[in-house]
């Protein structure tokens, strides 16, 4: 069930109905049915799979915290790494591991599973959970249930924000505790909800229809069409993400829990190292938290310290898919992230020198747009489906020079025609002024609307409704556009 | 406490409320307007819903077939019987059936006649028939039940049910082809009718009018006409089967002969037009738009038969003297002006066209230089041409009252819609330009009551007064 379809949209204020009806002490069921159902709907049989999973890290769990002896207890944290990543292999890589074995030696068999929704999601919940009981950050959870709805809450369930156990679980612990009927929460819900819609509806998924147009035949393409289907890609693997983040967080809210933000306005980062401390926030803290940290970080010598960065950026492009451009991708971000720790002393001694006046507005801009141009020639390596094609895809992008086509109207023929481009420039313009004020003020646009006068915080409302019933992207003439991150 | 918490969800009442006012207006804008398969951007079912309930004497049901050939205007003029076309493109029975019983919640008919072509089970055949049988009508009982036929009978790939039942996945796609029509419909007078002036000169006689066989009729079809009589007589109005003259095969010929036989073991009425064809001098050859619909000459010949037809056996009253039938008058005025302005478009000189536009109801500009004004002065037809001082060579009639251009500037509302002005020689019709030709003269006409233009004519020859289009 994609949160962009009429079944969700009777399926969401079902269950929030009734989980404002029942008795509290059970709500815990009534959301854990739900999330079960919400699985299935895309195949009964993965279920299976949540179940083995939960069960699992369950277990292992209470018998981390009933084992007195510290080793025994990583022999029962590694158990249970490996029986999660197991499922994430066999469904994921393996597949993906006999192509290249057999492309190598010629021989082997070939593996098709279908990728179930969402599985490198929760299992790395499930693993999250299981470390921190390891770690004694936090007691193991003794209700099954409780920790089985931890791990498969549907509004984050298939594609995130990967939620810590300090957070979610504590909160769906006291679940009991919450006041559904509080209208503050449920509007500020609601309204996080119609935005997450509208990025999804209106923006990301009509600029994909000019990205998929550009990608799908980029070899004929110049320079300005290649460039601007991968700025236009940039934009919309940010919609697509930060929407079902966003819609994530205002269902979450709407049923009182409240789930980390996945997103901070990533694009206004000024270098690649903040970046990924505003991209997938949820990702990037638990592989920093779970691998790069246990890994040293950046203690020791320089080249431990690279050795960890890059690690890290190969496991996180491959945790996004079985192939090679998403290895790439990561590498490319480590590479990235390398340079700019060597260069940023030179280039603070250089700017010293010449009196680079580096708190201006200016040099601020000029840092973004660097950033902003290197994450979208990395993700060039993320949307196309060999490195092959992304070496070719970024070398056209800077020797096919053709600025003529700005002008004879040709861009318009990309699957968007003049009409459908200024939707899409209205809807940018309203997403870089909510972003703005995110950046600016550090303001949602729940918080935001809710200081403002009514009159105006209706005009938006209804604004950004007739916006999403108008002009989103959806109903018989297309097909539903997944989440790109479900694939992950 | 309890106060502020009455007062915040007061808010989402209202605000409840306006989102409602807000969807009301966007179903006015972005609503299924297209019930005749064409470009024709009028709502039939919209001008149905705004009639006055229990008004209408005769319902037309049906396809195309129906609302081409019988042309309520004609019906109007010739017996004042208040009819109405509430047919759609391809509708097939099942769609007849649930327009019949949505038409019976605000309509109590003397008669209802029901075109049948599709006992024939021809196909929707596209996606946007399937959609105007469905998205036309209001939300209710019969909503539901006509698009869930729908979906289940359609041979084309269509919406989800639930889509459907919600229009809005559907016609939210609409914004990228919405037009003024979308906007204020200036026709709410129309009564269903859609009639051409084209002829289908490869036209001939059918030789399938003459077959006596009788095909059978399928289950699906037996269970809507049984469905349709049933209605019929638990509303106890007369219902009449008939079918348009048009191109017939033989199998389809059958069928209808099949048709005609359940009807009378039935005691119901059954007209077949292709069997009486020779007694309303109804002639093929030159009263058909292509194979299935016929023109204005052949509608005229039909629709003159039918009213007299149904005036006599159901004894309808004529409704023309009383006032608040003015919807049927004022469908009967504007298809005089279409008549009219065919006429117009068909003439061959000035003499002639200024012969052809009355004098009322139009606005006529003529556009020279001002020394070709001697050569034209002089009386043509309705409308005289003189020598009054004109600086701009410009000469306008709006609706009867001659004006001379003698002022630089002239700002006019032809009609609520559309506005024109005249500014240094230069004509501007609702953004459209036109200018003085040097070497002859222009002569503009437009319908200030369709609110169309008529003709743009061009003449270079002041003796003949020959025009060009």
């Amino acid at each position: 069930m994609l949160f962009n379809s009429l079944k969700f949209l009777a399926f969401f204020p079902c269950v929030a109905l009734v989980y404002g009806i029942i008795p509290r002490r059970i709500r815990y069921i009534w959301l854990l049915a739900a999330s079960w159902f919400f699985y299935m709907c895309w195949n009964p049989r993965y279920i299976v799979l949540i179940l083995a999973s939960t069960t699992v890290t369950y277990v292992a769990g209470i018998t981390i915290e009933k084992v007195k002896e510290q080793k025994k207890a990583k022999v029962v944290l590694a158990i249970c790494i490996v029986l999660n990543l197991g499922i994430l292999f066999l469904f994921k890589y393996a597949g993906w591991l006999a192509d290249i074995i057999r492309s190598l030696t010629g021989r082997g068999i070939a593996i098709t599973l279908i990728l179930p929704v969402g599985i490198s999601f929760y299992i790395f919940q499930a693993l999250g959970y299981i470390i921190d009981v390891y770690r004694k950050k936090i007691e193991p959870e003794r209700n099954f249930f409780k920790y089985a709805l931890f791990v498969s809450f549907f509004p984050q369930l298939v594609a995130g924000p990967i939620e810590r156990s300090e957070n979610l679980l504590k909160q769906i612990r006291n679940m009991h505790q919450i006041k559904f009927w509080n209208y503050e929460r449920i509007t500020s819900g609601l309204t996080v909800m119609l935005w997450g819609f509208f990025l999804k509806l209106v923006i990301a998924d009509r600029i994909g229809v000019f990205v998929d147009y550009v990608f799908a035949d980029y070899y004929v393409y110049g320079s300005v069409e290649l460039i601007l289907a991968a700025v236009g890609f940039a934009i919309q693997i940010y919609c697509d993400f930060l929407s079902y983040s966003t819609i994530a967080v205002g269902t979450a809210r709407v049923f009182g829990i409240e789930l980390m933000e996945n997103f901070s306005t990533p694009y206004f980062s000024r270098s690649i190292r903040e970046f990924w401390r505003r991209w997938h926030i949820s990702l990037s803290s638990w592989f920093k938290d779970y691998v790069y940290i246990p890994l040293g970080g950046s203690r020791g010598t320089r080249g431990k310290y690279y050795r960890n960065l890059m690690i890290t950026f190969l496991v996180s492009g491959l945790w996004h898919g079985a192939n090679w451009t998403f290895l790439a991708w990561g590498m490319v971000h480590g590479i990235l992230q390398i340079i700019e720790n060597i260069l940023s002393p030179a280039v603070d001694k250089l700017n010293r020198r010449i009196g680079t006046k580096v708190n201006s507005i200016s040099y601020k801009l000029g840092q973004m747009a660097v950033t902003f141009s290197l994450v979208t020639i990395a993700w060039v390596f993320f949307r196309t489906e060999t490195i092959r094609d992304a070496g070719q895809y970024i070398v056209r992008m800077f020797t096919r020079f053709n600025p003529w086509v700005l002008f004879d109207g040709s861009l318009y023929t990309l699957g968007l025609n003049r009409m459908e481009v200024s939707i899409l420039m209205a809807a940018l313009t309203v997403l870089f002024v909510i972003s703005c004020i995110r950046y600016h003020l550090h303001q949602n646009i729940d918080t935001f609307l809710g200081e403002q006068c009514i009159w105006f915080r209706w005009l938006v409302l209804l604004v950004l409704i007739f916006g999403v019933v108008i002009f989103g992207v959806y109903g018989p003439e297309y097909d539903v556009t997944q989440f790109i991150y479900f694939q992950f | 406490m309890a106060k502020t918490n009455i007062c915040r969800w007061l808010k989402v009442l209202v605000f409840l409320g306006l989102l409602l006012l807000c969807f009301r207006c966007f179903f006015r804008v972005f609503g299924w307007k297209d019930a005749t398969g064409g470009d024709v951007g009028e709502d039939i079912a919209r001008h149905f819903y705004e009639t006055e309930d229990n008004m209408i004497d005769v319902i037309f049901y049906g396809s195309s077939h129906c609302y081409c050939t019988v042309n309520q205007a004609v019906l109007w003029e010739n017996t004042g019987i208040a009819g109405f076309n509430f047919a759609t493109g391809c509708s097939h029975l099942g769609n007849t059936y649930y327009y019949m019983k949505e038409s019976l919640k605000t309509q109590h008919p003397k008669v209802m006649a029901v075109e049948v072509f599709y006992a024939t089970e021809a196909k929707y055949g596209n996606v946007g028939n399937v959609y105007r049988n469905v998205l036309d009508m209001n939300w209710s009982g019969e909503y539901f039940d006509n698009a869930e036929y729908t979906k289940r009978s359609s041979d084309v790939p269509v919406a989800s049910l639930a889509e459907m039942l919600l229009k809005t996945p559907v016609i939210h796609t609409r914004y990228r082809d919405l037009s003024e029509s979308d906007f204020r419909d200036k026709r709410l007078y129309g009564r269903g009718n859609y009639i051409f002036w084209e002829v289908n000169e490869d036209a001939e006689i059918p030789e399938a009018c003459d077959i006596k066989a009788v095909g059978e009729l399928t289950e699906e079809t037996t269970y809507w006409l049984d469905k349709i009589v049933e209605l019929a007589d638990n509303e106890k109005i007369d219902l009449v089967f008939w079918v348009s003259p048009y191109l017939l095969r033989e199998d389809e010929a059958k069928i209808f002969n099949a048709v005609e036989e359940y009807s009378r073991r039935k005691g119901v009425e059954f007209i077949n037009f292709n069997h009486i064809y020779e007694e309303i001098g109804f002639d093929y050859t030159t009263d058909m738009i292509d194979r299935g619909h016929v023109n204005v000459s052949g509608s005229d010949k039909v629709t003159g038969w039918l009213g007299s037809y149904l005036q006599d056996k159901y004894n309808l009253p004529s409704h023309k003297q009383e006032e608040k039938y003015y919807l049927w008058e004022l469908n009967a005025e504007a298809w005089r002006h279409k008549v009219r302005d065919h006429e117009i478009q068909e003439t061959q000189n000035l003499e002639e066209l200024f012969n052809a536009v009355p004098r009322y109801g139009y606005t006529v500009v003529m556009m020279t230089e001002e020394e070709n004004v001697e050569r034209l002065c002089g009386k043509y037809g309705n409308y005289e041409i003189d020598m009054e001082p004109s600086y701009s060579g410009i000469r306008l009639w709006v609706d009867g009252n001659r004006q001379v251009c003698d002022e630089e500037c002239l700002n006019l509302d032809l009609n609520r819609y559309t506005a024109m002005t005249v500014r240094d020689g230069v004509v501007n019709i609702a953004g459209q330009k036109f200018y003085i030709p040097t070497d002859g003269v222009r002569v503009l006409v437009f319908d200030n009551l369709l609110d169309e233009y008529v003709d743009n004519v061009f003449c270079t020859d002041f003796e003949q007064m020959i025009i060009e289009r």
